[in-house]
């Protein structure tokens, strides 16, 4: 898999060329850190899958729109940073969220510099996959090489290869709901 | 302090676009240590089942949207319309397919083999059983017991052939003690007696998986189509089937070396380390790459297992399995077939297999007698 071994600048540039294997390779470098990052700011399971897969599904539409001002991993942590705001001002905010703003308002250090608050942002996600626990980790690290096999998994886990069968299964169940919603809604 | 409706007013602005520079600051400053220090409440079977989910839906490239000068009011009355008619053709579609897998299902492979002997003479082996033994007194089953017909005399010293059909397997352990696993549609060739011969030689057709008990002073040779692959105290497997692209050989343990036979002027000859496949192509050229053996051993533990592998691919190790031949729909864009990425059991049904890869894929099938067809 050559794609493996592009930089990220590289991908940009074959995305931007409407390289389906380009986009393939991006999505698997970093569905997981933005998965596991978002879930951590709303510590919500559905609506951080769905965010996650909106983020992807635009940058494959606008792929020809977006100019990417620094650089590959800059523009999805913008992303995901907008994407989050965008759902707290769509929902009823949640009681935690306001006393954390609250707090932040009271005796927060506001950071006026936009490059340094980017730096900052990347500097707080890669610590954020430093921090996980090994075998978390492991998963992280299984899912970016797009190579999960029940054996593997099953090991990486320490479960019966049956209780990861029964996982898989949930999780096509979850995706076959969602996908008779959208078919309802369609009709 | 700030207030909730303040707050909510300051998150609505940030949506539409309409902050101040400073209310920017404030609002990304304070997300910059939301949460930062928390530890990821998610269980690692929840993270694992959540990543698949995002996998499984962003797997399908999203459809490009552009909007022409049409009004989009129209435009999305017509994209309704389609919509509406996608859904339903894909409704009675999948209405139709159900029913049809149901209905002409077929049975898994199972064990299943002949045995030759030097003078043509072919027995059946027994499917209750998985495997034979070749012995000091014949060829007998594993549990112990006597293959009818065939005594110690009339296989003395002389070249076998143990096959397999279309949606067949069956094991044997050799005179050496070495063990062999033959896949379906595969056959390997070998003496009854290794004894006074300066190697182990056998050949194959197909694909087998091999435990080779070592003897640096009668090396174990397995010739195949284009290569002589040598043990050098291991375990492997080959896969050399005739209507697969590559011949292909794993290392699992130890280590082997595998020669190419069809360039003749250089031959060439290769060193494995375990996980190390070597693959060679009609003209003998010689890829290597280090694999997971546990997708290669798939088939020996009773499973499919696809990893990143294109559709053409995995409807061949079905066909062979079930028995069954496989066509594609006229027009069906084999070069946008999906790539699967997976276990499924091989004991299941046919229908269970292919309703498998329909939810993983975006393809539809129809079995008609032996006949799948892949559709759109």
């Amino acid at each position: 898999m050559p794609y493996k071994r592009y930089n990220d600048q590289e991908l940009t540039a074959l995305l931007k060329s409407g390289d389906q294997l380009a986009y393939a390779e991006i999505y698997h470098r970093y569905h997981a850190t933005l998965y596991i990052h978002a879930f951590k700011r709303l510590q919500l399971r559905e609506e951080c899958r769905d965010l996650v897969h909106e983020l992807f599904t635009t940058l494959w539409i606008k792929r020809a729109e977006i100019t990417f001002k620094s650089t590959l991993s800059g523009y999805l942590y913008t992303s995901v940073r907008n994407k989050i705001f965008d759902f707290l001002a769509k929902q009823k905010l949640k009681k935690t969220y306001i006393q954390s703003i609250q707090d932040f308002a009271e005796n927060g250090l506001v950071t006026a510099d936009y490059l340094v608050r980017q730096n900052q942002l990347k500097a707080i996600i890669d610590q954020e996959i430093a921090n996980l626990p090994p075998r978390t980790r492991q998963i992280f690290e299984l899912s970016r090489k797009n190579f999960l096999s029940h054996q593997e998994i099953a090991k990486v886990l320490n479960l019966s290869e049956q209780t990861v069968k029964t996982t898989i299964n949930n999780a096509l169940k979850v995706l076959r709901t969602r996908l008779g919603s959208m078919f309802f809604l369609s009709l | 302090m700030m207030q909730k409706e303040e707050i909510n007013e300051l998150l609505q602005k940030k949506q539409a676009g309409n902050c101040t520079p400073e209310e920017i600051n404030f609002l990304e400053s304070w997300y910059a240590q939301w949460n930062k220090d928390l530890p990821l409440s998610l269980t690692e079977e929840e993270l694992f089942e959540d990543l698949f989910i995002i996998k499984k839906m962003t797997s399908t490239l999203p459809a490009e949207r552009k909007f022409s000068t049409l009004s989009q009011k129209l435009l999305i009355a017509a994209s309704l319309l389609v919509m509406i008619s996608v859904g339903l053709y894909f409704y009675l579609h999948s209405q139709r397919t159900d029913y049809n897998l149901a209905l002409h299902d077929i049975q898994p492979g199972s064990n299943k083999a002949t045995v030759t002997l030097a003078n043509g003479q072919k027995y059946d082996l027994k499917n209750l059983t998985s495997g034979v033994v070749v012995d000091k007194s014949g060829l007998e089953y594993n549990d112990g017991t006597a293959i009818n017909g065939i005594g110690s005399t009339e296989i003395a010293a002389q070249q076998l052939v143990l096959a397999t059909p279309r949606g067949g397997q069956y094991q044997i352990t050799l005179a050496d003690g070495t063990k062999v696993w033959l896949n379906a549609a595969s056959s390997l060739k070998f003496l009854s007696s290794f004894a006074g011969q300066k190697e182990r030689r056998v050949e194959l057709t197909g694909e087998a998986y091999f435990e080779v008990i070592h003897n640096a002073k009668q090396p174990f040779r397995v010739i195949s189509t284009g290569q002589i692959a040598e043990d050098l105290g291991t375990s492997f497997n080959i896969n050399c089937y005739t209507d697969e692209p590559l011949s292909k050989t794993t290392l699992v343990e130890g280590s082997m070396q595998i020669q190419s036979l069809k360039n003749t002027q250089n031959v060439k000859t290769v060193v494995l380390k375990p996980s190390q496949q070597v693959s060679i192509d009609a003209e003998g050229t010689i890829t290597s790459r280090l694999v997971n053996t546990a997708e290669t051993l798939g088939w020996k533990n009773d499973n499919f297992i696809f990893d990143g592998e294109d559709l053409n691919s995995s409807m061949r190790k079905i066909a062979r399995w079930y028995n069954v031949d496989v066509v594609y729909e006229p027009g069906l864009k084999v070069a946008s077939t999906p790539v699967l990425d997976g276990l499924v059991s091989r004991k299941s049904k046919l229908s269970e297999v292919l309703k498998w890869i329909e939810t993983v894929s975006g393809v539809r099938f129809k079995i008609e007698g032996r006949r799948v067809t892949v559709m759109q």
